[in-house]
């Protein structure tokens, strides 16, 4: 069954109204982008820097609007479903925060819960337990009383993530959570993901520059390329040589392991 | 280090509700202290004895009840109202250098005030004209919030530098304004107007100081019931917005919100600067950033540090009495550096 839904969305931030003069280039557009994400199921979106992968993200998790088509939650049309209830059904992780003030790292992940509290905002015991809960998933409980601003990269992340589990939404969507991290933090917040989507069914969908992580870890790929989506699939029809030729420029090398799945060297830019 | 427990446990109100029960406790012996002091030796216990003659009794009442309880009241409200607009203004320009008066919304408050004093309309210790003259500010204010919306607008967002240069260029461009429209319609009261301009705590009527607690009560209750979103309003508008809030509809209540305590502050006491910035960066580095618990306790710091600051500039060069801007800036102007300065040190090091 499919819970997130896209249909002939379309995107510019050239929108008239909206455009500057003197504006520097304009980001990505999207072009007539159908998505069908299923419960459950753990999606990487690819393609290169500009493909329009965090636009498309934004559009799927409302905080943009498209000019054309429609995005749907649980059957539901994300512009009219308000942002409140929203939040109850989907979560967003980004690439990074940078909050204003040193909150502490409890006082960020309970702000997770805001969409579970009443008028004035107060949390409770158990939404208290519920944070204390995810940050114990995400292995970063210790840092509880720390302030945000002072942690490495990788345990901001773990946060984030961990107020996208606070919010207990069945939809999580996240925009390159492993950007900043090196290789032993990437491969420990996909192997996070992954049991978040195993043993509670969460659906996540997640923009990624990493190609051979996504392969290793994701069931299906979608990749886009100048705004549109130019292939939708399994790893292995996914990540081929041609794809990895037309939309990233790049020669490359595929070979298939049988644990790891595709594995792309990279053999450098075209002649 | 912050006084939050280590692992602790969220917001609680009953350690909310303890920590405003001390620093009224605070301000409390803060406005007995000013009220004891003053050029004329008159101490607040003369009103409890019975053994003092009619007519010394009376005078010492006029000195306690008619003119230094007005002032110490008037400056505990501004002050409140300062700093509350100070910790709003920081979370919704996402800028902990904001400030009623760096950003020249005191500067926009003052020429609104000045214009009804201009045409007489607000002239006088009426009520009704106080009322006239706080909208007028709220005008001022609001405008010179809208023109920083503008040319946030335009470039995307607000840089430090950007902020800090409108603010500069607008605060002189008022005062020029107001100074030219009081050399034009009244000379006799440019220097009373100068000292407004500096930012002074007058003795006031009861009338105009009961509208202006009543305006500003109304913004503090709007902006602590506010103060959970402000949380959210910090983290920016993509992760506000998929937390379930709408940033541009908090942020147009609050900044209503805000420019009303500042207008308010503002028509009555004139452009006192920096207490916006100074006293909601002590109390964040005392309790923390959550605006649930920094919103009251930095009105009542606020409420506190402008009283003390009253006492001092009506008492360090008694019987000469300054205006209380000068104390503030004197104290706010080094502390602005250091944040500044702090601030840039901490982008360029990562």
């Amino acid at each position: 069954m499919s819970c997130l839904q896209a249909r002939g969305i379309t995107f510019s931030y050239a929108h008239p109204g909206r455009s500057r003069p003197g504006a520097a280039e304009l980001p990505p557009q999207i072009r007539n982008v159908d998505i069908d994400v299923g419960e459950g199921e753990f999606v990487a979106l690819l393609g290169p820097n500009g493909a329009g992968k965090t636009t498309l993200l934004r559009l799927l998790g409302g905080m943009l609007r498209p000019l054309t088509g429609s995005v749907t939650l649980f059957g539901q049309v994300v512009d009219s479903l308000g942002l409140a209830q929203k939040a109850l059904w989907m979560a967003f992780v980004p690439q990074e925060s940078r909050p204003t003030f040193d909150f502490s790292v409890l006082e960020l992940v309970l702000l997770g819960r805001w969409p579970h509290l009443g008028l004035l905002g107060i949390e409770g015991k158990r939404d208290v337990e519920i944070a204390r809960e995810s940050l114990r998933f995400t292995g970063v409980v210790d840092l509880a009383g720390r302030p945000f601003g002072s942690l490495s990269a990788g345990e901001k992340q773990r946060v984030l993530l961990a107020r996208a589990l606070a919010q207990q939404a069945r939809v999580v969507l996240l925009d390159e959570p492993t950007a900043f991290l090196d290789l032993g933090h990437q491969v420990r917040i996909y192997e996070l993901l992954r049991r978040l989507c195993r043993e509670f069914g969460t659906t996540l969908l997640v923009a990624s520059h990493d190609l051979n992580l996504a392969g290793r870890y994701c069931g299906r790929l979608v990749l886009m390329h100048e705004g549109e989506l130019v292939r939708d699939g399994a790893p292995r029809e996914v990540l081929t040589e041609e794809l990895i030729r037309s939309t990233y420029g790049v020669e490359a090398q595929v070979r298939h392991d049988p644990v790891a799945g595709p594995i792309i060297i990279a053999r450098g830019s075209p002649p | 280090m912050p006084l939050r427990e280590p692992a602790g446990g969220g917001f609680r109100p009953g350690r909310l509700a303890g920590i405003c029960a001390a620093l009224l406790g605070l301000l409390l012996l803060v406005l007995l202290a000013g009220l004891s002091v003053g050029a004329a030796p008159v101490r607040p216990w003369v009103l409890l004895s019975r053994a003092s003659n009619g007519e010394e009794a009376a005078r010492a009442r006029d000195i306690l009840l008619g003119l230094r309880l007005p002032r110490i009241l008037l400056a505990a409200v501004v002050g409140a109202a300062l700093s509350a607009a100070g910790v709003t203004f920081q979370a919704v320009l996402r800028n902990p250098l904001a400030d009623p008066y760096i950003l020249g919304v005191s500067g926009g408050a003052a020429l609104g005030a000045i214009l009804t004093a201009a045409f007489g309309a607000g002239d006088g210790t009426a009520s009704a004209a106080g009322l006239i003259r706080s909208l007028f500010a709220f005008g001022g204010a609001a405008g010179t919030l809208l023109l920083l919306f503008a040319l946030a607008r335009a470039s995307g967002r607000i840089s430090n530098t950007s902020l800090l240069l409108t603010g500069a260029v607008v605060n002189a461009f008022f005062s020029a304004l107001i100074l030219f429209i009081i050399t034009v319609v009244d000379y006799t009261r440019f220097q009373s107007v100068f000292f407004w301009l500096v930012g002074t705590i007058e003795p006031s009527g009861y009338g105009p100081l009961a509208a202006t607690a009543a305006c500003v009560a109304g913004s503090l209750l709007g902006l602590v019931l506010l103060s959970g979103r402000l949380n959210l309003l910090s983290l920016g508008d993509d992760e506000a917005r998929s937390l379930g809030v709408e940033p541009d509809s908090i942020k147009k209540l609050a900044i209503i919100a805000a420019s009303l305590a500042t207008a308010s502050a503002v028509s009555m006491s004139g452009l006192i600067g920096f207490v916006g910035l100074m006293v909601p960066h002590a109390t964040r580095a005392v309790l923390g950033s959550d605006h649930r618990s920094l919103l009251p306790a930095a009105a009542l710091g606020g409420a506190i540090f402008l009283v003390a600051a009253d006492t001092a500039a009506r008492t360090l060069l008694a019987p000469v009495e300054m205006p209380v801007g000068i104390i503030t800036a004197v104290c706010g102007g080094p502390f602005f550096l250091y944040l500044f300065q702090r601030r840039r040190a901490r982008e360029m090091g990562g």
